[in-house]
């Protein structure tokens, strides 16, 4: 028999692995994810109430939830996208200037190793076209 | 064993799979697939549970737009020595004692929940034609609000990822 513990459980179980996601990676995309994730076990845990209870509230509430998750990944990836120009690395340590005043800045432990993009082609330059051989036809 | 109960274990089962893999997979795109089957397992959950309509919303809204947004983001700022990043030992050490501490409390009380409080008489949910009329009467202003909000992040979004002129010289200074 399934109960709604059952699916408090999942609820549960997802929100733990998008912690672990979140506290582990520094990646903002991977943290974007895990967060993701762990408002989907949230919202488990409301249609499971609201099944329990067997009213609409729980539903209406993550229906909001899903609206605002939207409108949370579409502000976040727009931001990513415009960190990423400024600074070039989707690091979450580089933006350590937004930090809370009065606290020291972290040292990086291990530093990601950068490889040097690689260098644009070289077109040949512009200008007259060389002459090239008359081509034989039979028009 | 009934069909709910197998069809509950193996939706259950393949959810926290996934969801285990998005926590330790190393690449980006991987890890956002993985994130896909774990939304589309959240999706058929509500499903089991008799919540057709936020099934099918999450459906639409997630799988079909948030994801494909991910993986546009994931393709700008794609970055040879980011698309794979090693995790170090302290970070595991702290995250997973934090989140095994959180995980214990969650399901002991999810657990106890069950005992506490026995199931109602009714639990059957009701469907989509109550819930609309619910956003419309009782939740007329939370809906408005919402579709406002959805209005101003859609003009931030576009703002805010605009193509700037002077963002070179900005950048490499």
């Amino acid at each position: 028999m399934i109960t709604i513990s059952h699916y408090l459980a999942v609820g549960a179980v997802l929100f733990t692995l998008g912690l672990i996601g979140f506290l582990t990676r520094r990646n903002l995309i991977v943290m974007f994810l895990s967060a993701e994730m762990m408002l989907q076990g949230v919202a488990i845990n409301f249609v499971a109430f609201s099944r329990h209870h067997g009213n609409m509230h729980g539903q209406v509430f993550t229906l909001f939830i899903i609206a605002v998750a939207a409108c949370e990944a579409g502000i976040a990836l727009a931001l990513f996208l415009s960190l990423y120009r400024k600074k070039r690395t989707l690091d979450v340590s580089v933006w350590q200037d937004l930090r809370e005043a009065g606290i020291d800045e972290t040292t990086d432990a291990q530093p990601l190793t950068t490889t040097p993009e690689d260098a644009d082609p070289i077109l040949t330059k512009a200008g007259i076209a060389p002459k090239r051989p008359l081509e034989e036809t039979n028009v | 064993m009934n069909l709910d109960v197998i069809l509950f274990a193996v939706i259950a089962g393949a959810t926290a799979l996934s969801a285990l893999s998005v926590a330790l997979t190393r690449d980006i795109v991987r890890s956002a697939v993985w994130l896909l089957f774990t939304l589309i397992g959240v999706s058929t959950l509500y499903f089991l549970l008799g919540a057709e309509f936020v099934g099918a919303t999450q459906l639409i809204v997630y799988v079909g737009g948030t994801m494909v947004l991910v993986v546009f983001g994931v393709m700008l700022t794609a970055q040879q020595q980011f698309l794979k990043i090693k995790t170090a030992g302290p970070e595991w050490l702290v995250g997973g004692i934090l989140a095994i501490a959180l995980f214990a409390v969650l399901v002991h009380v999810s657990l106890g929940f069950g005992e506490n409080h026995p199931k109602p008489a009714t639990n059957t949910l009701p469907s989509a034609g109550p819930l609309g009329t619910a956003f419309l009467g009782n939740y007329l202003l939370p809906f408005e609000i919402v579709s406002v909000h959805l209005l101003v992040v859609l003009i931030g979004a576009a703002y805010l990822a605009r193509a700037k002129r002077r963002s070179k010289e900005e950048g490499r200074s």
